[in-house]
């Protein structure tokens, strides 16, 4: 199988005063076309920062080394010039916050056009029908007139589709989208991972979905990674995430989710503490200070990403007495 | 069946829409619209819906955070919205409340101490009195006496969440509001806060309105849960009968668009897409205000507002409400 | 019970803990530019008001057989056109330049402040009124204005300070109104009033300790701004008059000489130059330590 894009032993460290903070450590994976792969974590997972670092958007502090080979070359040995061409060509990318990721002086049509102007050969016209197209394509009603108009007579739920228009306006073969409906209501939310799902399917997108929602990821992913402390701790296909747990820290975070499923009322499992400090990672496992399965050892190594089933890895010194966790 | 504690009855709330130069009153949002709702001892009651729903504006209007523009808000006899500024600091000793966001309900030139102490300063507590009274609450929630002398940046979102519950309580109120207190949080933390207050409940028999957006967190700790859609309630009942068999049409597609952590259970699902947004709060549709995203709007949502009405335990404001055992689902499919 | 392992556990939570002025304290001497330029400008100050009484010359003492001289042992600075002493002189102008700008940052923050906090605090028509006062100040070309008042009344330093206050005093009306306006309406000005607070205390505790970060930083600007403003309107020939020297008029009087003897417009040139540039490194410090949101430590 070949991958769309494959991550290899990606490090992402801000300099900050204090010292350098290891935001994302030893990352490694792959993602095959036309699949979509979560990301799911916390705040400080490193989730985000791995997108950003993968296009390229992170500012001077940051220091990132590893490799990304995306469709045959390496995003982080590109030029700048280069990289400009994959960005809204190769990989469009959608943001959490629609209200502030479309320009207020400029019509929505003005800035999808824009996009397509960069990359292609094309007329003015040209471009402008294509916006319209694009707004047809994700659902904005009426996009013939819509095309003229302006950020604020749009909805946040129809910002956000003009966000994915203009991410998907040239065709990207990946699709990143960060948190796309942290900042919406739960109707707009549903509409919005729908135009996506219709998207992907019209024009064989592949996804990288980067979110903190387990119920998002449960009814739209095909594989999701865990992060945690800036690793990865857990991967596989959807259900095995779900239904056969390795990894104490999911299991704990499943848990933690007052389900519409579960009883109510009761005392909800909690991950105690706080995730450690990333200036100065404790040693041994990140998670075992506040794991309810961590034993003297745990403390003291480090764990590495094993094998514990068919395309699933899981970051656990425990993994195989533990076995699946429930 | 007890008296209510606190009866809300035909509130009305409305933001002037200003405009030009001199910044003249142009027309009015109206946040809260006739909302009635009555809060039982020890009971919580949840409070849920969509952005510009009102449900903050309801929360603050009920303390006088915001000035409500009618109604009566009902509390031991006395009428919050018409007591005077001495009446007003007595009933809200009674009546508190706790913000959605740690970070900004903390003043943080201030020490824990004294944010926790205010309250107690405010109603003439002395100072020795003060510090005892503060260590002991932070304990309650969670935290350490000794941590009463540091500020709010040293201390993580829930910890903060903490904090400011531990000022809400540190007047041992018989009604505690909570506004999205829990939604700037991640899940795990989210988690250690609503077993904090479920504890507290348990302990002090405090009756609580729970606002949120997050059905599930909401699904979890209330007892009674109100839907509200712009300035209005639509659905008000016993949890169990609200989730099981909502009959009003916005509380079923809302419940269908919560996406559940389950895979199983999503793949079965049939989910109904709500079209469009919820519209302006400036501008609410005639008749129905939830007509225009309504599957099953008829001709006369557009004329006739709908009446509260009874049906099976629960309280609902629609011309057709869904039937016992009736999803929205099969209703469309008739 | 777990909440309190998870409490003890906690990162962040050192030995010592800091009030926010500790920690602004703290951030504003780890600001290497803002510190060394706070020295140097207390260097300067100093030099202004006391270097002048080293020399054994007057500053208004004529001696015209020393007409034009370059700077000497006798004359650090050179002479002007009619044997005055110029290091004297530069002194002494940097002095009321100073005082200048230190009365109009005086007068413009009493003004600027109490009427920004009424306008954010009050807000409906006493802001609107405020405000558009405001704008009328800003909208008029100020150096237009300025000229004219500045003929009438700013011959004298205390003149000239009254004419630029008047006018400055809009900047940190705004600034003031905006972040009253902002406090206002945040939770914990919310919470306050939720124990039952008067305004009173809620303005005492809550509002007024989060202008003064701002105010101050303003202060600074507003002090270059100024000495700017008198350099300007005295090079103009509208400022403070000779004989008073101020860096303004010594850089107007010597302007002719740029060629023959440079030193002499550009030493007053140099003082205006670095009083602003210092005055603008330390705003930046301030401003980095005053960040309530600021993440540094």
């Amino acid at each position: 199988m070949t991958f769309l894009l494959d991550v290899k032993g990606l490090n992402v460290r801000f300099r900050t005063e204090f010292g350098l903070v290891h935001a994302v450590n030893e990352v490694s994976f792959s993602v095959s076309k036309g699949e979509t792969l979560a990301v799911v974590g916390e705040s400080g997972s490193g989730k985000s920062v791995t997108a950003l670092a993968l296009m390229r958007l992170l500012d001077r502090t940051a220091l990132i080394d590893g490799e990304a080979s995306f469709e045959g070359v390496n995003l982080f040995t590109m030029s700048e010039k280069e990289m400009q061409k994959i960005r809204g060509a190769r990989i469009g990318m959608i943001f959490q916050d629609p209200m502030t990721a479309l320009n207020p002086v400029f019509t929505v049509g003005d800035q999808i056009a824009e996009v397509v102007l960069i990359h292609r050969d094309c007329t003015k016209q040209e471009a402008k029908t294509r916006a319209i197209e694009m707004m047809g394509l994700v659902g904005i009603p009426d996009s013939r007139r819509r095309v003229d108009q302006y950020p604020h007579e749009f909805s946040g739920g129809m910002r956000q589709r003009a966000m994915i228009a203009m991410a998907i306006a040239n065709s990207p073969s990946l699709l990143i989208a960060d948190e796309p409906t942290t900042a919406l209501d739960v109707t707009v939310q549903a509409q919005v991972m729908e135009v996506i799902r219709s998207v992907q399917e019209s024009i064989g997108l592949t996804v990288m979905l980067i979110t903190h929602d387990l119920g998002l990821v449960a009814g739209f992913a095909d594989r999701i990674q865990v992060m945690y402390a800036g690793q990865l701790v857990e991967t596989a296909e959807r259900d095995r995430i779900f239904y056969e747990t390795r990894n104490p820290y999911t299991r704990a975070l499943l848990d933690s989710i007052p389900s519409q499923l579960g009883v109510p009322g009761t005392e909800l499992k909690t991950i105690g503490g706080n995730p450690p400090s990333l200036l100065s990672p404790p040693p041994g496992c990140l998670f075992q200070p506040r794991c309810v399965h961590a034993t003297e050892d745990c403390r003291m190594t480090r764990p590495e990403l094993k094998s514990v089933g068919q395309n699933h890895l899981s970051r656990c010194l425990r993994s195989s007495d533990l076995g699946v966790l429930r | 069946m007890s008296e209510p504690i606190l009866r809300i009855e035909n509130l009305v709330t409305k933001y002037p829409i200003r405009a030009g130069l001199l910044r003249r009153t142009v027309g009015h949002v109206h946040a809260l619209n006739n909302v009635s709702i009555d809060l039982m001892p020890k009971e919580t009651l949840g409070v849920v819906g969509e952005s510009g729903c009102g449900k903050t504006t309801l929360g603050r209007s009920i303390l006088r955070l915001v000035e409500p523009d009618s109604g009566r808000v009902m509390y031991g006899g006395s009428d919050v919205l018409t007591a005077n500024s001495s009446g007003l600091r007595g009933l809200r000793k009674d009546l508190q409340i706790v913000f959605q966001d740690p970070y900004a309900s903390l003043n943080p030139r201030l020490p824990i101490n004294e944010i926790v102490g205010e309250p107690l300063a405010v109603h003439g507590v002395t100072k020795a009195e003060r510090r005892a009274r503060v260590g002991e609450i932070l304990r309650e929630v969670g935290l350490l006496p000794e941590h009463g002398n540091r500020y709010p940046h040293e201390f993580s979102g829930g910890q903060r969440q903490r904090i400011g519950i531990a000022r809400a309580l540190i007047l041992n109120p018989s009604v505690l509001i909570l506004d999205e207190p829990v939604s700037a949080l991640d899940v795990s933390i989210q988690a250690q806060i609503l077993n904090l207050l479920r504890r507290i409940q348990l302990e002090k028999q405090i009756s609580m309105i729970f606002i949120a957006h997050d059905l599930s967190v909401v699904r979890h700790v209330s007892d009674r849960v109100a839907v509200m859609y712009l300035g209005r309630v639509v659905e008000i009942g016993d949890r169990t009968s609200l989730y099981e068999n909502p009959k009003h049409p916005y509380t079923a597609s809302l419940l269908s668009a919560v996406p559940l952590a389950d895979p199983v259970t999503e793949r079965s699902r049939k989910r109904i897409v709500l079209q469009g947004d919820v519209p302006s709060p400036a501008h609410p549709p005639s008749g129905c205000e939830f007509r225009t995203r309504c599957p099953i709007a008829q001709e006369r949502c557009v004329t006739e507002r709908p009446a509260m009405q009874s049906m099976e335990g629960v309280s609902v404001a629609c011309h057709f409400p869904l039937g016992r055992d009736e999803s929205l689902v099969s209703r469309l499919n008739r | 019970m777990t909440d309190l392992v998870d409490v003890n556990s906690r990162e962040g939570l050192g030995a010592e803990s800091l009030s926010f002025g500790r920690l602004a304290l703290r951030r504003f001497v780890r600001h290497r530019p803002a510190i060394v330029s706070l020295f140097l400008l207390i260097l300067m100050v100093l030099a202004f008001f006391f270097a002048g009484r080293l020399s054994n010359f007057a500053f208004d003492a004529v001696d015209v057989t020393k007409r034009l001289e370059n700077p000497s042992r006798e004359h650090p600075f050179g002479t002007d056109e009619i044997g005055r002493d110029l290091f004297v002189r530069t002194m002494l102008g940097g002095q009321y330049s100073v005082r200048v700008a230190l009365q109009v940052s005086l007068l413009a923050t009493a003004i600027g402040t109490i009427l920004g906090a009424i306008a954010g605090y009050f807000g409906r028509w006493v802001d609107t009124a405020i405000s558009q006062m405001i704008n009328l100040i800003l909208i008029v070309p100020a150096l237009i204005v300025l000229a004219v008042f500045a003929q009438r009344f700013g011959g004298s330093p205390v003149g000239l300070a009254l004419v630029l206050s008047g006018l400055l005093w809009t900047r940190i009306a705004r600034v003031v109104r905006g972040v009253v306006m902002q406090y206002k309406e945040q939770e914990f000005v919310l919470a306050a009033k939720a124990v039952g607070a008067k305004p009173g205390r809620i303005v005492a505790r809550h509002i007024l300790p989060n202008v003064v970060g701002s105010v101050l930083v303003e202060i600074t600007l507003l002090l270059g701004t100024a000495i700017v403003l008198e350099s300007t309107l005295s090079f103009l020939g509208l400022g403070v008059q000779p004989p008073i020297p101020t860096l303004g008029n010594l850089i107007q009087q010597s302007k002719g000489a740029i060629d023959d003897a440079p030193l002499r417009v550009l030493l007053p040139g140099f003082f205006v130059v670095f009083f602003v540039l210092f005055i603008n490194f330390l705003g930046d410090g301030l401003r980095d330590a005053l960040d309530p949101r600021s993440k540094r430590q």
